[in-house]
């Protein structure tokens, strides 16, 4: 009996999307095909991913359901591209489909009106996907021709996976889907108990002993309410662990016949309400941005140091949210693994006395020089290892739980052997025999009244395209470390070793108290909408109560 | 997809006086494209998405929510038909363009200078009068076969080819048949389960009197078919799960942790024990056999012992079918196996695994008295099935609606006819200038049976004048013979649609001409009221 334990991600809103194509991109780039390497066994990717049959075809597709709005999957079909793809035999002239297709139908034919959209052009990365196999040394400017998600996908879906809302519709500047009340409302749409739920309890069947649900959800925009009432149904219908990435994007649109002080407000109220129901619904949950406010001006792009991002660029801020859930995540996706790194024992040993939030840290790359070994850096390095990437989060270094992820560094890079450590053996980490070990001593004697746990894997992260490793800066070497020898030129990064940590502390009583202290100010009679869309008034004062008591339990009653 | 985008959507801080116009102008678009859907004859619409995705419709409603509608007048007519199809199922091709043509009767007389306040208030009189007319009009009828089949057949016609709507009439009459009670009320939709597979021809669609799922047993060695069978349907976890109150700080050794996990294995194991001895009384030595219906999730471990004697395991049932399966076979769905007992469970004469590519279909079949059944559509692709379902929907619907209101309605246009050649003795009666209101509203009427005639190749006018001649003199109701474009009596053709149907569509239509007349309440859009 295989012990692997499926996880079944799911995805609302179109940030959630970008974030999640990047994921998914990063999981297959992991795959290995060759069959005479040993499967590098750390990684167990059927947890993520199902295996199913399409004729002689054996499939390889993430267990994962998606939603946007209509409009957002441009050349993409609705039944995904992993059977075929239908638009490039509609521009055969020697296989005109639709022609064949109105044949088949039993209809008078002078009564058929074909009604067709204008083909969406596929773009060239896309294009070049059909064509050839990864070839990773073609230019596509990526950065500056993505759209939208579909254009940097790289992973075939399921047909299942794309579920496309057909009330809203899909705009470059605004959002029309845009309360967390009008979110709630569209759950009782028949198509999510018909079809979504259905596709849920499908992909639940075919595991043998699922461990849980990751969602990652817009939280600032209508997608909220959804993806709350999604997860109060899985909470009903399956009790297993939820794990959530509420998301703030680091570009916002405005909201339909909103200005923009008014869609603050919607944002305001919208992140609250997502906020307060995840710490009923979920088991825990990480707010992400690459903001470092995301209230009401959402503002500030995080630095990362060794690397230049486009501050207001989705496609390479999502990269980075994705690069952090694929190294967090490989605590409970592992291959060897003791019995403790479940989903399940991940949340109970983070979300203890309720505090189900917590922050997000990483570092992209993680910045160790080419010919160092960990020891020396842990010994020389000064400043901060890991950046933020939770909004309005802040947290220190005493009193804290937290579970750290390093990946991409093997064992011969912990210290010297014997014979060559010289002044390192003076060093009490010498005695570590492991790079968790090692780590779990350095969090020891860098944190107060704290505990750590860690993790740390071998393989690093991919960073192949459509990765949008253009941002990293000329110091990083192709293996993802820090060049010995500065160079102008910049190198073509292949992988890079990175950290992450999800860490809680009492620290996060102040961002609680100050989202409650913005959302307490909102006059809700002035943002009619959100009454129009169902919600009384009774429901926000539930609401602010429900922040104000969440956020007690991060108050320092109790030795953390 | 169509071209609904002929208007800025900003128009909707329009000044009132163009806001009229621009409310009209909308309304007409939308009537345009809809309007050669309606009836039998109607133009089917094949709709390619920008990636190629196709959809084929001849629903109003269908084909609404396939357009991109960004203007707020044909977002609230959509939302008409919306609620037009939530409440009844049909009408909402009629509903578009009754409203369309409400709008473009008053803008007649709106050039001419009369208040559009006195149009709306003409307007609702006309409307309490046509529902009155309808009233006389309604048919009373026995709940028998051929009755059902006269309403599901017009209501399929109107969207696939005779062959295939007749077949699916009985398949829809005979579903509802077999799970209506004695006393005719109308029944549970979620009751008739419509399930897909993707093969052969849409003619090979059936009615199966039982239950089909569209997953299997997990097992490799669990039988694929079984006779005679025991279904023990339940909610009850088989799964061995950790929970997340295991943490660290729970025990006090690894030992005690071991332990404790090893009396939860226990725990469950027991649990499939208790089913197992159950079968092994009931089955073992006769020629009996049993089957698991679980709602919950069932380990590879608890597999392995039901498959060792046996025993067929289904794992994460639909919700919805715990009640299904108890109505099809029998039994109850039970919580707990604490006292199970041989009454628990239901009976089916057979219970076989059917796989079509990754998907395992298990049918649960030969119940004595199915109160649940499955209607299993068959078609060749993805658009086929999306069609099919649509009208096996629309049909069951109308047989439903049938059993509510006990009564029906002549179709092929007679209502529109009748009525508007009483609204107009009507409005002979009326003072003032809501007269003329009166009489556009009997005008607008006649959309229905104009839109038929041009739908199936006639002139509108020469059908609506030999319409109304023959209808003045005949008291039967006369509708429009699509095929001559003579006059023809729907009764004895067994044209029918549903009461309700036609009864909502003059109430919404007249509330949403009426908002969109007086345009300075739609400023906000108030469609809140749609309903009821
Ligand atoms: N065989 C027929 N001969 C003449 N008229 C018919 C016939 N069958 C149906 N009709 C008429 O066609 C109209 C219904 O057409 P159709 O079903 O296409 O539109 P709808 O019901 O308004 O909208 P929906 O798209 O929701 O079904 C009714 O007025 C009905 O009386
Ligand atoms: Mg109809």
């Amino acid at each position: 009996m295989s012990n692997t334990k499926e996880i079944i991600t799911l995805q609302f809103g179109n940030y959630a999307n970008f974030v999640g194509t990047h994921f998914w991109n990063a999981q297959e780039h992991s795959f290995n095909y060759d069959p005479d390497v040993e499967e590098p066994a750390e990684i167990n990717h059927d947890v993520l991913f199902r295996e199913g049959k399409f004729f002689k075809n054996i499939t390889f597709t993430p267990r994962m359901l998606l939603l946007d709005c209509k409009g957002s999957l441009k050349y993409i079909k609705e039944s995904g591209n992993l059977y075929s793809n239908i638009s490039l035999e509609r521009n055969n002239p020697e296989k005109n489909l639709l022609d064949q297709v109105i044949h088949t139908i039993d209809w008078d034919e002078e009564n058929i009106e074909v009604m067709e959209s204008e083909e969406i052009p596929m773009t060239d990365y896309q294009r070049s996907l059909m064509e050839t196999d990864d070839d990773d040394e073609k230019i596509f400017d990526l950065k500056s021709s993505v759209q939208n998600w579909p254009d940097f996908m790289y992973t075939r879906y399921h047909p299942r996976s794309i579920n496309i809302i057909k009330d809203y519709e899909y705009h470059n500047d605004i959002s029309t889907l845009d309360t967390f009340s009008a979110g709630l409302q569209l759950w009782n749409n028949p198509f999510f108990e018909d079809d979504y739920c259905d596709k849920i309890r499908m992909y639940i069947e075919e595991c043998d002993q699922s461990q849980g649900f990751q969602t990652i959800f817009d939280s600032i925009d209508g997608f909220s309410g959804v993806a709350i009432k999604c997860m109060e149904y899985l909470e009903d219908e399956y009790s297993k662990s939820i794990l959530a990435f509420p998301l703030i994007p680091n570009r916002t649109k405005t909201f339909q016949f909103a200005d923009e002080g008014m869609s603050e407000t919607i944002r305001l109220v919208n992140l609250a309400f997502s906020y307060a129901k995840l710490s009923e619904h979920s088991s825990l949950f990480i707010p992400l941005s690459t903001m470092e406010r995301g209230w009401r001006n959402i503002g500030e792009p995080r630095k990362f140091p060794n690397m230049s991002y486009e501050s207001d660029n989705l496609y390479h801020s999502s990269s980075i949210l994705s690069s952090f859930i694929d190294t967090m995540s490989l605590q409970y996706r592992l291959r060897e693994h003791s019995s403790q790194n479940y989903l399940s024992n991940f949340c109970a040993q983070m979300n203890t006395y309720g505090r189900k939030m917590c922050g997000g840290k990483t570092s992209l790359p993680f910045p160790m020089q080419e010919k160092e070994d960990l020891i020396e850096f842990l010994d020389k390095f000064d400043g901060d290892l890991m950046q933020s990437i939770s909004p309005n989060v802040k947290i220190g270094t005493d009193r804290i739980v937290q579970h750290v992820t390093l990946r991409g560094l093997s064992k011969t890079r912990l210290k010297k052997p014997l014979e060559k450590a010289k002044d390192q053996m003076k060093m009490a980490a010498y005695k570590c025999t492991s790079i968790s070990e090692m780590l779990q001593l350095y969090f020891q004697c860098n944190t107060y009244a704290s505990l750590s746990h860690v993790a740390a894997v071998g393989s690093p992260l991919q960073v192949k395209l459509p990765f949008p490793k253009e941002f990293f800066d000329s110091r990083i070497a192709s293996n993802g470390f820090l060049r010995e020898f500065q160079s102008e030129e910049k190198a073509n990064v292949r992988e890079v070793p990175i950290m992450t940590a999800v860490q809680n502390s009492s620290e996060l009583a102040n961002t609680l108290e100050n989202l409650h202290t913005h959302v307490e100010r909102v006059k809700l009679a002035k943002v009619p909408r959100f009454s129009d869309s169902g919600l009384e008034k009774e429901e926000y004062k539930e609401l602010l109560e429900q922040l104000l008591v969440f956020k007690e339990q991060y108050d320092e009653n109790s030795f953390l | 997809m169509a071209a609904i985008s002929l208007l800025n959507p900003k128009a909707e801080f329009a000044r009132a006086a163009q806001a009229l116009s621009v409310n009209i102008t909308a309304s007409k678009g939308i009537q345009d494209v809809m309007k050669t859907n309606l009836g039998p004859k109607g133009t089917l619409k094949m709709l390619v998405s920008g990636a190629g995705d196709i959809k084929i419709t001849k629903d109003g409603n269908v084909l609404l929510h396939e357009m991109q509608i960004q203007h707020p007048t044909a977002s609230l007519i959509a939302r008409a038909s919306t609620a037009q199809d939530d409440i009844t199922g049909d009408g909402t091709t009629s509903t578009v363009l009754l409203i369309g043509e409400l709008l473009k009767q008053a803008e007649l007389y709106i050039a001419e200078g009369l208040h559009p306040r006195i149009i709306t208030e003409g307007y609702d009189q006309a409307r309490l009068q046509a529902l009155k007319i309808l009233d006389d009009m309604k048919r009373p009828v026995e709940i028998n076969r051929k009755n059902l089949q006269d309403i599901a057949r017009t209501a399929l016609r109107t969207k696939l080819n005779n062959q295939l709507a007749d077949l699916l009439t009985d398949v829809c009459v005979d579903a509802i048949l077999t799970i209506k009670k004695d006393d005719d009320k109308s029944v549970d939709l979620h009751m008739v389960e419509i399930m897909e597979m993707q093969h052969k021809s849409a003619t090979d669609t059936q009615l199966v009197k039982g239950i089909v799922m569209d997953h299997g047993s997990r097992h490799p060695d669990m039988p694929k078919r079984l006779e005679n069978a025991y279904i023990l349907t339940c909610n009850v976890s088989m799964e061995y799960e950790k929970t997340e109150v295991n943490s660290g700080f729970f025990y006090k050794t690894a030992e005690e942790r071991e332990h404790f996990v090893l009396a939860e294995r226990d725990f469950i194991i027991q649990r499939v024990q208790k089913v197992i001895e159950l079968k092994k009384k009931l089955c073992d030595g006769t020629n009996k056999s049993f089957v698991v219906i679980n709602q919950k999730g069932i380990d590879p471990n608890s597999l392995d012992l039901l498959a060792k004697e046996g025993i067929m395991a289904l794992r994460r049932a639909k919700r919805r079918n715990m009640e299904r399966l108890a109505l099809a076979c029998g039994g109850l769905a039970l919580n707990s196996f604490d006292d199970i007992k041989e009454e628990h469970l239901g009976f089916a004469g057979v219970v076989y695994e059917h796989v079509l590519g990754e998907t395992k279909y298990t049918f649960v079949e030969d119940c004595k008295v199915p109160q649940s059944v499955t209607i299993l559509m068959k078609g060749p692709n993805k658009h086929t099935l999306h069609q099919i379902k649509d009208a096996v929907r629309d049909g069951l619907r109308a047989i439903n609606n049938t059993l509510d209101d006990k009564c029906l309605i002549p179709g092929a246009g007679s209502f529109e006819i009748h009525a508007n050649l009483k609204l107009r003795d009507h409005a002979r009666t009326v003072k003032g200038k809501t007269r003329l209101a009166i009489q556009a509203y009997a005008d607008a009427l006649l959309v229905i049976p104009k839109t038929l005639a041009v739908n199936s190749g006639f002139d509108s006018q020469d059908t609506i004048v030999k319409l109304q001649e023959e209808a003045e003199l005949s008291t039967d109701p006369i509708g429009l013979d699509l095929s001559t474009g003579e006059p023809c009596k729907p009764v004895d053709l067994g044209i029918f649609d549903n009461y309700i149907v036609k009864k909502q569509i003059l109430n919404s239509c007249t509330v949403i001409a009426t908002n969109l007349l007086l345009v300075d309440e739609i400023m906000r859009a108030g469609m809140s009221s749609l309903k009821g």
